[in-house]
């Protein structure tokens, strides 16, 4: 049995069960006109976080969330069953992410990157800005990464998805899954000091060898 | 910094990220905008013709004021852009025209569209495919076997050689096109698949069986029905194969005992069988340009319609152990050293019996093809209504 491609955030608890799919497929195959609006009710927080998290922060979100579920729509007859609809409409996702990514590259840019400088207009308590500067400058080292490495990464570390998962979906052997994870892990620990909020992140933390302040709360390594 | 805090802060700022909250999002704007509320997909619709795009263009046009903003704020005209975009459109057919896609960074389920310009996309070392204009393919397999589907149109493909048995697909409706090192089109037409093999040759076969099918052997072009049976092409079938058209018609025509159906070929027994088409056309066709020895048209043909499955083990015998005495004889080699080979062999069994038509794949040397040829005269088969293809995989050596 695959594993389910919902991984515990807090967008998705607030979710009911989500369908296996294969009812629903069979509907909008049908021409059923509300069997498309539940699937894409029931996979759009899904599919608008990996998104975000793959791009980082950008503007053109909605466009993207649009985009993947109108190919969705165009190729739900091809759907054969072979992977769970929730892996099948991720697939699509990453594809429209990477599209996107690889037409932007080739047009001209007039904006920097991901920035955060959007975070200085909004009137947020000091923590928590910090905290979204950080995020920010970890989506801008992300940014810079190999398409390849970054899609591991976020799939893994951000979305939680197992490497034999990940090797579904991009279609690439468990080995080279760990191999680009392993890569891209140390590439963001190289350039770590490069963006200061991280470096001061790190100089902030205690010692090893210190207790770890109350309430901290561990590392959980993804499933 | 120290490694260790580098990787605590690293796990940090990652486990912020993944509890960061979600960008409020117009779940209802973009609901309003999917094609569940159409049952029809839309066609793409020119920019310009959205009136608050015509307004936003104005405004735009309007004054400086409005320019330094764009300058200041240059995520503000990118939003604007986007937001334009018809929904009908991937992005994956945004490339601009005559640029190559790279295959290697596409993942599996990309669909690759091209607009008013043929659209390749490379696999380096590996493929090139192209999708003629207009034509629609969607990448199924990516790695040592390329697959792609052809949702609609037509794509030319260029593999290169490799020893590997088959390193690239295409699928188009039920019938599964493969490639060891060839240059080939398939088109998918209202009325089936059209095959032209312009070099090397392919395997046409059913979608779900891959392996299974029949080699089409360049120069040729067929078309094939959904269960990857080949259906006459007395030239209509060829009108819309392009540049190759008038040579895969006269390969067609010179050899119509080359086509064939999905043939029983086994892997355990690593011999494929294809039993040609007998369309009433074709055998019309056959027996007007040269039917045997004092058979005339209004006569019953007595002879079998296929070789029987002795005389065919008997051919294929025969032919192997040609292959094999002539790359003894002509493979080159020092004192003591051992020279082999893996290729397969593909021949055609002649109504009147004989063979003809020997392929090696990967191909064997000049010298070795040559002295297999010289030697296909002596091998006999009964003779057939219809003649027959046989496939056979070989280890050589010397």
């Amino acid at each position: 049995m695959e594993a389910r491609l919902e991984p515990p955030a807090p967008e998705s608890a607030t979710l009911s069960v989500v369908s296996d799919g294969s009812d629903l497929v069979a509907r909008c195959r049908a021409g059923e006109p509300a069997a498309f609006r539940q699937l894409f009710r029931e996979h759009r927080t899904s599919v608008t976080r990996l998104i975000h998290r793959m791009t980082g922060g950008s503007q053109d979100l909605e466009d993207l969330v649009q985009e993947t579920f109108v190919q969705v729509h165009r190729s739900l007859g091809n759907f054969r069953r072979e992977a769970q609809l929730g892996t099948w409409i991720y697939r699509i996702a990453i594809n429209v992410v990477l599209m996107h990514r690889r037409a932007l590259r080739s047009r001209p840019s007039f904006a920097p990157g991901p920035s955060d400088a959007r975070l200085d207009e909004e009137d947020l308590p000091d923590e928590l800005l910090a905290r979204r500067r950080r995020v920010a400058a970890l989506y801008r080292l992300l940014d810079g990464m190999s398409e390849k490495k970054r899609t591991v990464y976020v799939l893994h570390e951000l979305e939680g998805l197992s490497p034999a998962a990940i090797s579904k979906l991009v279609g690439a052997p468990v080995l080279t899954v760990r191999t680009r994870l392993f890569y891209a892990r140390r590439s963001l620990l190289a350039e770590l000091a490069d963006e200061p909020s991280l470096a001061a992140l790190a100089d902030a933390l205690p010692p090893l060898s210190d207790p770890a302040p109350a309430g901290a709360e561990p590392h959980k390594e993804p499933a | 910094m120290s490694p260790d805090r580098s990787e605590r802060a690293l796990r940090e700022v990652t486990r912020e990220a993944r509890t960061e909250q979600l960008p409020k999002v117009d779940w209802a704007a973009i609901e309003e905008q999917l094609p569940m509320t159409r049952v029809h997909t839309l066609p793409p619709r020119p920019r310009s013709f959205r009136p608050w795009l015509v307004a936003a263009a104005f405004a735009l046009a309007g004054g400086a004021g409005a320019y330094a903003f764009t300058l200041v704020y240059p995520h503000a005209a990118q939003v604007a852009t986007t937001r334009v975009s018809t929904p009908v459109t991937p992005p994956a057919a945004r490339a601009p025209a005559n640029e190559d896609v790279n295959g290697d960074a596409l993942f599996v389920g990309a669909r690759v569209v091209a607009g008013d310009f043929p659209q390749s996309v490379v696999h380096a070392g590996h493929a090139r495919w192209t999708l003629a204009p207009h034509s629609e393919g969607t990448l199924l397999a990516n790695g040592d076997i390329v697959t792609v589907r052809l949702e609609h149109g037509s794509v030319t493909s260029r593999v290169v050689k490799s020893s590997r048995t088959e390193t690239f697909a295409v699928e188009a409706a039920d019938v599964r096109v493969a490639a060891h090192g060839t240059e080939f089109t398939v088109s998918l037409g209202a009325d089936g698949v059209s095959v032209s093999v312009t070099e090397g040759s392919v395997l046409v076969g059913p979608r779900e069986e891959p392996g299974q099918g029949q080699l089409l052997i360049s120069p040729a072009a067929k078309r094939y029905t959904g269960a990857a049976l080949p259906v006459e092409d007395d030239g209509s079938g060829l009108e819309a194969l392009g540049g190759h058209r008038a040579a895969n018609r006269m390969a067609a025509e010179s050899t119509p005992d080359a086509s064939g159906s999905t043939g029983a070929s086994g892997k355990s027994s690593r011999l494929g069988l294809a039993p040609p088409a007998s369309t009433e056309k074709l055998t019309a066709r056959k027996a007007a340009s040269g039917p045997a020895a004092g058979a005339a048209p209004s006569e019953v043909d007595e002879r079998p319609s296929e070789p029987s499955a002795a005389g065919l083990e008997a051919a294929t015998a025969s032919v192997m152990r040609l292959t094999q005495a002539c790359f003894k004889e002509r493979t080159i080699a020092g004192e003591g050293v051992r020279v082999t080979a893996q290729t397969s062999v593909t021949f055609r069994t002649l109504p009147e019996g004989g063979v003809n038509r020997v392929v090696f794949e990967p191909p064997l040397s000049p010298a070795v093809q040559a002295c297999v040829n010289a030697g296909m005269g002596a091998i006999q088969t009964d003779a057939t209504r219809n003649g027959f293809q046989v496939s056979h995989s070989l280890d050589l050596e010397r």
